[in-house]
């Protein structure tokens, strides 16, 4: 039996090793990195369906150690055309890119704002995620001017292989706080949700130097970040999305704020200054972290709800410019917690204000807490969070803040004797 | 038909070949068809359904301990005679041999639409098909050895997802609580109540004694049960109810979305693959099942020589329909609907029926 199995075995053999008909080498494939989608010019989108398309190919080669990477050859790998929809663009860039151009890497969706505020740009995307290579952990960015020249302007610093530069941008940027995490899957999910305004990471690059001047270091919207030098394209800020459609945009600062109120957001570090209360020529610089959830109660009732939301923030202070000891005078400290809380409070009820009235919707995902007010699907789809609720919604804030270090240097010099 | 020892498996060859054949439901196309009838309460029809076909189970349980050694289709000719057995027998026949085809064919276009977009059906089906069938040519002791050998491999890799997708996970999206309304709810399971059912009363004369059979049964059952109740959760805390209801193949995407850090991403081949292996054991276990079937209706004593023809009929009947959502719209819910009926009151009768006999006996 064993010795008539053989021959067919490797027999077998000669098609089991030359591969079926979905082998293909990684040497012939583009790994797409970057998807860009921009309105194309001279089409009329009522009448057509058309979009232009950028593609920033990886380069396989860097991967290989020791290996030169082609010299001159970064310009190259990156691509714009026109295409009915960014699914069927891969065939076409067929006609002058020699490999199978795939998606199954791509870490970003770059989209024009310009796009992004038409209604053509939902059923583009959500359309889209019917091809197997799409993939819902991507992240969208929003960019103020058009997205193929945010990829062509982009000149990572450190980094030669665009992958990791993109994952590390969007790592850290959402670890700060600057941008809100937005894959694919998030944006899905609150859109199809009909309850919560979903933010997009906004990116913007250095066009017409439209710097604002001077402000806190979160103040910014991308594109106005005062800075010299450095790769030209900045990710700070959010844009809006109602049901598919951008709608505005919030800064730095309203991001961060906003990722404090959502308990679905993880943040890592954040470090932020605040005027010290007790000389306002000065900013104290803090660490602000967020250990306990946020609570938020909503009491549903004839009317427009009430909502009760503690929360909660923990302080380490990590430099006091103005010199005055916090740390071992309670009065002093009290002073500064209580600052610190109408501070917080008031950039929190400012921006729930700017929702309401500007968005009419939220962005915190606050409809998670609606829902166990519910026992099924219809009665909470017919009551319309979004709609009929939250922009009516009486909202009172709690602070729960506590300052729970002062960094690795107890007491400031003091400053009079080191003058003396 | 043989009856050697040798045909017997123990508790955790059931228990393995149990919770595959049933499991995989929580991962294949029937996903679909369950968050649509319950939303984000899909996880309670599980738990719904396996709580409607308990009591049959339980009335079954009784009537096969009475018959040691016989299997559903021969007490029924026992005790309800030929013809209503035969009847019986024709109507299980034509419910597993559907079932099955139209079950792997839609594995194999899911497989194709994720995973092989180039390679022909046709082949796949055919690769697929041989594989399985050669395997269950082994005979029932082997398929059991199998299962039970990759049983925990598929374990770790199930609870590796888990908690992978933990971290993915929202958990409030579980509410509203009970998605479409609780009558919704208690409907929907009675729907659906044949997703537990099939192939267990078949298993019988294939374990040892009745003791490891019930005890094999109810544990498997709880486990599975869990186990897609959890996975079904998973899809919910991932994608929320209004959008999972679009994705054709929520495992597929969870399995893309979960990454191991932050360098190792696009894992889902590791997943696939063992979730591959779990699908040819479970395909295994559906021919075994129909060609006994077969063999039983025809009389065929050594059954095991209709693998070969049952499996290349599965492979036509599984090439008719044109595209897998055909399959699952018409074929599968309508089987699903008729035959739950088949699932929920034949034991009942076969207990009265034995217990008829029994007092005329008497």
């Amino acid at each position: 039996m064993r010795r008539r199995a053989l021959p067919f075995l490797l027999f077998s053999m000669v098609f089991l090793l030359t591969g079926c008909w979905d082998k293909k080498e990684v040497e012939e494939r583009s790994y797409v990195v970057a998807i860009g989608l921009d309105l194309p010019k001279g089409v009329d989108l009522e009448k057509e369906q058309a979009v232009d398309v950028t593609f920033q190919f990886s380069n396989p080669k860097l991967n290989v150690k020791g290996a030169n990477p082609a010299e001159g050859a970064e310009m190259e790998d990156i691509i714009t055309l026109t295409a009915p929809d960014f699914v069927t663009a891969r065939n076409m860039a067929n006609s002058f890119v020699t490999r199978e151009v795939s998606f199954s890497h791509n870490k970003v969706l770059i989209i024009s704002e310009e796009l992004a505020k038409t209604e053509i740009f939902y059923r583009m995307l959500s359309t889209a995620f019917k091809d197997r290579e799409m993939r819902r952990e991507a992240n969208i960015i929003v960019t103020e001017g058009k997205a193929s020249e945010f990829i062509s302007k982009n000149k990572p610093e450190m980094m030669v292989r665009p992958h990791r530069y993109y994952q590390f941008l969007i790592d850290r940027a959402t670890e700060t706080g600057m941008v809100p995490e937005s894959t694919i899957n998030r944006f899905f999910a609150i859109t199809d949700g009909d309850a919560d305004l979903f933010l997009a990471m906004y990116g913007s690059y250095d066009k017409n130097n439209k710097e604002t001047g001077f402000q806190d270091e979160d103040q910014y919207i991308a594109g106005q970040v005062p800075k010299r030098g450095g790769n030209p394209i900045q990710l700070i800020g959010s844009a809006v999305f109602k049901e598919g459609k951008m709608i505005g945009t919030l800064t730095g600062e309203e991001t961060r704020i906003t990722r404090f109120l959502d308990n679905t957001a993880e943040l890592r570090d954040l470090f932020s200054s605040f005027q010290d209360p007790l000389d306002k020529r000065y900013k104290i610089a803090v660490r602000l972290k967020q250990t306990k959830k946020l609570k938020v109660k909503i009491k549903k009732r004839n009317g427009p709800p009430k909502i009760e939301i503690t929360y909660p923030l923990d302080v380490k202070v990590l430099s006091v410019p103005s010199m005055i000891n916090y740390a071992d005078n309670l009065e002093n400290q009290e002073k500064l917690k209580t600052a610190l809380k109408n501070k917080l409070k008031e950039n929190a009820e400012n921006l729930i204000e700017k929702t309401q009235k500007e968005f009419k919707g939220e962005p915190f995902y606050w409809s998670l807490n609606v829902r166990p007010l519910f026992d099924t699907v219809k009665e909470y789809e017919e009551w319309d969070w979004m709609n009929k609720n939250y922009p009516l919604a009486d909202i009172h804030i709690t602070m729960d803040v506590n300052i729970v270090g002062f960094g690795k240097q107890l007491k400031e010099s003091n400053i009079e004797k080191v003058r003396d | 038909m043989r009856k050697d020892e040798k045909d017997k498996v123990g508790f955790r060859e059931v228990l393995a070949i149990m919770v595959f054949t049933l499991g995989l439901k929580g991962t294949d196309i029937s996903t679909v068809l369950l968050l649509r009838e319950g939303l984000n309460a899909a996880w309670m029809i599980i738990i719904g359904s396996f709580l409607f076909i308990i009591p049959s189970l339980l009335i079954l349980s009784s009537v096969l301990k009475k018959h040691q050694t016989k299997n559903l289709l021969e007490i029924t000719q026992l005790t309800m005679g030929k013809p209503f057995a035969f009847l019986i027998a024709l109507s299980l026949l034509f419910f597993t041999l559907m079932n099955t085809a139209t079950d792997s064919r839609s594995y194999m276009t899911q497989l194709i639409s994720v995973n092989f977009p180039n390679t022909p059906l046709f082949i796949l089906y055919l690769c697929f098909l041989a594989l399985c069938m050669w395997v269950a040519k082994k005979g029932w002791e082997a398929i059991g050895s199998i299962a039970w050998a990759v049983f925990p491999y598929l374990m770790i890799a199930l609870a590796m997802l888990y908690v992978l997708m933990f971290k993915e996970a929202v958990f409030y999206r579980i509410f509203p609580l009970f998605g479409n309304g609780k009558w919704e709810i208690v409907k929907a399971s009675f729907n659906f109540s044949s997703l537990f059912a099939e192939l267990l009363a078949m298993m019988y004369p294939f374990v040892k004694n009745h003791k490891t059979y019930t005890r094999s049964l109810y544990s498997s059952l709880l486990l599975t049960v869990s186990l897609m109740a959890l996975m079904y959760l998973s899809y919910i805390w991932m994608f929320d109810y209004r959008s999972v209801g679009k994705i054709t193949y929520p495992f597929n995407e969870a399995i893309r979305i979960v990454s191991l850090g932050r360098n190792i991403t696009n894992i889902e081949t590791f997943f696939i693959t063992l979730w591959l292996v779990g699908v040819f054991v479970k395909f295994v276990v559906y021919i075994y099942f129909v060609s006994k079937i077969f063999g039983f209706l025809f009389h065929i004593s050594e059954f095991e020589h209709t693998i070969i023809p049952i499996s290349i009929l599965i492979l036509v009947i599984g090439m008719i329909p044109e595209n897998n959502e055909i399959s699952l719209f018409v074929i599968r819910t309508n089987t699903l609907a008729y035959f739950k009926y088949l699932f929920l009151f034949l034991p009942p009768m076969l207990w009265v029926a034995t217990k008829i006999r029994e007092v005329r006996a008497a």
